[in-house]
């Protein structure tokens, strides 16, 4: 029996309440941009392990390794590697480039696997980045400032694309909960936004090839930091820093280079719009104490702190910290409270960035349960976009809210 | 339930004062197997670090039973929504994810734990 449904997060959840039971479940995505037409690729195994009578279900997530997303060496026989899914590919383009530039055999295997190398840690990182989204990994924060933020009453907070990315200022929140916290989102965040949407349709348009994986560490941009800006917006007085229209002219978009005309300082142009947006507004309000840049790009954390900006850098811990895997739930000292994730905002986090994702059970009884959760399902309309609502499947017996 | 954090890593540097002290609601010593275990003098890390893994039901767990199982109604945040209705969390779930949070800031420290 199948089912769909287009639902937001909260639909998903109250609908499809009861329908993880506990057992052994793998998670996989399927992303057309760079897999052939229904394949999917292992994420990881989760171990469901008890259900409370409300539904909700406390599960264990192991990733899987980045060998084994590479080569599929020591995994599961039906989880497939990136090596098995493009070789075809691999085989096909092997041919022409030889035919053209005369490359060697070893040369074109050299660069196949090189680009397995970078898709395993891409996705790795995507998942590591996940994860402390949905609070089941936290940050550890490095500091910058005379004082402790222990002592402060008060932050202004100005987050830059990679921790809108993260959702810093909710681990900020749980880390420092007697905060108040006042959040600064910068133009230049914004505009990026727009830029990645536009030069991801364009690519999303193309038949699948290997080397589009790379679209994986951007797509979080274009998909998690509308609703992650939201979020804020809703929860903290916000503000948007703003530049002069002089220097905004200095933005740099994504635009490829043509011929020989590289994009050369694009990265290191807009964190520099960035920190000059922060000196004008601490000149402006004639403040410096509580003004903090949160930047998980270490070279702007270090630059900006030369420059006296207090900064605050989020260290990211490491998925292969965590061999038994990471516990949905979660303890903090801090404000003495239990956090929880459910399967369903770890499903629907992971469709974000891996656009279909799919939860099948292994055992348990429930064999042939699945479920599909596809962000760009094919007749997705605007009010859709803005609501992030998704195409839920499910699929098998069980698969009955 | 109330767990000690206590300077030193010997039950003489223990004595010499509290690191910290945390209140834990609704977990019930009884009901997990680490029972036994806790209520003996302060643990080291290494051994946290072991009862954090091992911690279980004292009996095969049956959420059918949820009176004698559940910490019932404990207030749980949801991460993504930041709102959360009382949830019923295994006991020995519980106690094993405050262990870990103690594991996460003391762990590399030398520090007892005294957990009762």
């Amino acid at each position: 029996m199948t089912k769909s449904d287009l639902l937001t997060l909260h639909e998903f959840r109250s609908r499809h309440k009861a329908c993880f039971m506990p057992g052994t479940w793998v998670i996989e995505y399927h992303d057309r941009t760079h897999l052939p037409n229904d394949t999917f690729v292992s994420l990881g195994i989760m171990e469901i392990q008890e259900c409370t009578p409300e539904g909700e279900a406390f599960f264990w997530f192991r990733p899987r390794s980045r060998k084994s997303l590479e080569d599929g060496s020591k995994e599961k026989q039906d989880a497939l590697s990136l090596e098995e899914i493009w070789k075809s590919e691999e085989a096909q383009k092997g041919k022409k480039k030889k035919e053209k530039e005369s490359q060697s055999q070893e040369e074109i295997v050299k660069a196949a696997k090189q680009l397995r190398q970078r898709a395993a840690r891409l996705i790795h990182d995507q998942l590591a980045e996940s994860l402390i989204r949905l609070g089941m990994l936290k940050p550890v924060f490095e500091i910058q400032s005379p004082e402790s933020l222990d002592e402060q009453r008060f932050a202004t907070i100005i987050l830059d694309t990679n921790t809108l990315r993260d959702g810093t200022l909710r681990h900020l929140k749980e880390q420092f909960p007697h905060l108040q916290l006042w959040a600064i989102i910068p133009i230049v965040s914004l505009m990026e936004i727009g830029e990645r949407v536009a030069n991801m349709t364009s690519q999303a348009r193309s038949d699948w090839k290997s080397a589009a994986v790379s679209l994986l560490r951007v797509r979080p941009q274009a998909t998690i930091i509308p609703q992650e800006v939201q979020w804020i917006k809703e929860n903290y007085p916000t503000e948007t820093l703003e530049l002069a229209p002089e220097l905004l002219r200095a933005f740099r978009g994504y635009e490829q280079g043509k011929g020989d005309t590289r994009e050369p300082d694009r990265v290191s142009i807009n964190d520099r719009l960035i920190l000059e947006g922060i000196k004008d507004l601490c000149r402006q309000r004639g403040i410096s104490k509580g003004v903090y840049l949160a930047s998980g790009d270490k070279d702007m954390s270090r630059l900006a702190s030369l420059e006296g900006i207090r900064t605050i850098y989020p260290c990211r811990p490491v998925l292969n910290d965590y061999p038994d895997g990471i516990f949905s739930a979660r303890y903090s000292l801090k404000t003495g409270s239990y956090f929880y994730c459910s399967i369903h905002s770890l499903l629907w986090d992971l469709a974000h960035v891996f656009s279909k994702v799919r939860a099948r059970c292994l055992d348990g009884g429930q064999e042939g349960d699945r479920l599909d959760v596809f962000y760009y399902y094919p007749t997705k309309l605007v009010k859709a976009w803005i609501d992030d609502k998704m195409e839920v499947t499910a699929f098998g017996p069980g698969s009955i809210a | 339930m109330i767990i000690r954090i206590l300077k030193g890593s010997t039950q003489d540097d223990a004595d010499s004062g509290e690191e910290e002290t945390i209140e834990v609601e609704a977990i019930d010593l009884s009901r997990t197997t680490a029972y036994e275990e806790v209520t003996k003098p302060p643990l080291t890390m290494p051994a946290v670090k072991l009862l954090a893994k091992n911690v279980g039901p004292i009996e095969p767990f049956d959420p059918g039973e949820p009176d004698s199982y559940y910490a019932r109604n404990v207030g749980v945040t949801d991460w993504r929504d930041g709102i959360g209705p009382p949830m019923d969390i295994p006991h020995y779930i519980g106690l094993r994810v405050v262990l870990e949070s103690i594991l996460d800031k003391y762990g590399e420290s030398d520090f007892l734990v005294k957990i009762g």
